[in-house]
């Protein structure tokens, strides 16, 4: 058998900065495209939101009113399950959009949002965008290709969770957290406060299995534990432990 | 014209005026027998089928082992191979009918000059794509938390109300599908679908008449 590699499509340069804040990266790409007067037109219905941490956002099941793009910090997308269970489906940060799913069917929230950091956002009410969007099918299209993408991401979490080990999907986890919020660094730790509960949440395992996992992965040299923050110190051989599975683009699973 | 506009009344009907005659003098009606693969995965792509009568399966295997990995059932008033326009160059899944089927099918050069055209046909198609999402996302949190026995069998109880045929004997699910195919359809192992659905016979639940699957004890399956 070949060795197993996981391919981590990069990150796609951020769009636009649509709130006009000096010294802001740039919101997510889909805005790439959009003239100045599309970007005047957003900032004008655009409302600030500023949240603490851990505070709820949206609820699953409540009337979706418009989607939020993340200015600073970063808020975690939950799916029930039975018995209170919960399904973390992805972590948004800055520059990238919340709630944006429920913008077409005019229902309801499908997932709830709870920061895990204090976070600000920018709110924007789905009438207004869906008009704008009408008026400039760059950003319409693009979005369709963002919505497309995460489609197939959960196609491969969903086959991912449904025939892969705990300990692969929990090395994959790893590889696709330090690849979109490491430092950069060989050993470097991911810089966010994601919590044990979190972790197995977002692999779709137990929170006992998670901690005895992470233990190993310890023991075995991988991984660096400190309270919240985990460090990764032999790359080569978490892929090796990550199934061969394509790991999907990182805005789809994380 | 007209004709067009009855068969693809599910979702002309949604668009603007000027959009839904946009559709309709672009869109080409197909007829498939049974057992016919529309395309294939790895196919390039080369636009957008719209289910108007029967059903589909679609299927992607493995690029590795080449094994089923997974299966959805697609049937009147959904889209298929619409998300890979947009994102992938080839086919992710394959399209093989297993109905009498009828598509209507745009064409990617026709298509795009709609999109761009009339914004409201892909905001509809932004529409399948949340909904398609939506499914994926509980049949994630489902596979994580419910147990195989119970997740199988509320997929007999889906795909029965969706697909299957009601008779004097119970309702039957009278769909082309393997043992392998069930299991890519729930994502569990072969075995395990093997294994539940004799379960589900020996309490005279189910009947399983070749690979046609008759409930009878339908309040207890719901249950």
């Amino acid at each position: 058998m070949g060795q197993k590699r996981v391919a981590i499509q990069t990150e796609r340069p951020k769009g636009p900065t649509i709130c006009g804040v000096e010294g802001c990266a740039g919101c997510s790409w889909i805005f790439t495209g959009l003239s100045a007067e599309g970007q005047q037109e957003l900032r004008r219905f655009m409302r600030s939101v500023e949240y603490g941490a851990d505070e709820a956002i949206f609820h699953e099941g409540t009337p979706a009113f418009g989607f939020f793009i993340i200015c600073n910090g970063k808020a975690k997308l939950i799916k029930q399950g039975p018995g209170g269970k919960r399904q973390i489906l992805k972590i948004v940060g800055p520059g990238e959009l919340l709630g944006e799913e429920n913008l077409f069917d005019g229902g309801t929230h499908s997932a709830s949002a709870r920061t895990l950091e204090p976070t600000t956002a920018k709110f924007f009410k789905r009438e207004e965008f869906l008009d704008l969007l009408k008026r400039y099918p760059t950003v319409a299209l693009q979005l369709a290709e963002k919505v497309a993408r995460e489609l197939q991401g959960f196609q491969a979490k969903l086959i991912e969770t449904a025939y892969e080990s705990c300990r692969a999907r929990l090395a994959r986890l790893l590889l696709v957290m330090t690849e979109k919020y490491g430092t950069g660094e060989p050993g470097g730790e991911i810089q966010a406060r994601i919590s044990r509960t979190d972790l197995a949440e977002m692999a779709g395992i137990s929170t006992e299995t998670a901690i005895r996992t992470l233990g190993e992965f310890e023991e075995r040299g991988l991984i660096a534990l400190r309270r919240r923050k985990i460090s990764i110190l032999d790359r080569a051989g978490l892929e090796e432990l990550a199934a061969p599975l394509p790991v999907e683009t990182i805005e789809n699973l994380l | 014209m007209a004709n067009v506009h009855e068969r693809t009344h599910y979702w002309l009907n949604a668009l603007e005026p000027t959009a839904r005659d946009a559709v309709a003098s672009r869109v080409q009606m197909l007829l498939f027998p049974p057992g016919i693969e529309i395309y294939a995965q790895d196919d390039s792509v080369d636009g957008v089928y719209i289910v108007l009568d029967g059903l589909v399966k679609e299927r992607a295997w493995s690029a590795e082992e080449g094994t089923l990995q997974f299966l959805r059932l697609t049937g009147p008033g959904k889209v298929l191979g619409a998300g890979e326009l947009f994102s992938e160059p080839v086919q992710t899944m394959s399209a093989l009918t297993l109905r009498d089927t009828r598509l209507g099918w745009l064409e990617q050069p026709d298509l795009q000059e709609i999109l761009t055209d009339h914004p409201s046909v892909l905001l509809w198609l932004m529409q399948q794509f949340s909904a398609q999402l939506g499914e994926l996302r509980a049949a994630l949190v489902e596979t994580v938390y419910v147990e195989s026995a119970a997740r199988l069998t509320r997929k007999l109880v889906e795909v029965a109300e969706h697909f299957g045929e009601r008779t004097a004997k119970g309702l039957v699910i009278d769909v082309d599908l393997s043992r392998d195919e069930w299991a890519a359809l729930v994502g569990m192992a072969p075995e395990t679908v093997s294994r539940i659905l004799h379960g589900l016979e020996r309490r005279g639940w189910i009947a399983l008449e070749g690979r046609r699957i008759r409930l009878i004890e339908e309040e207890k399956l719901r249950s």
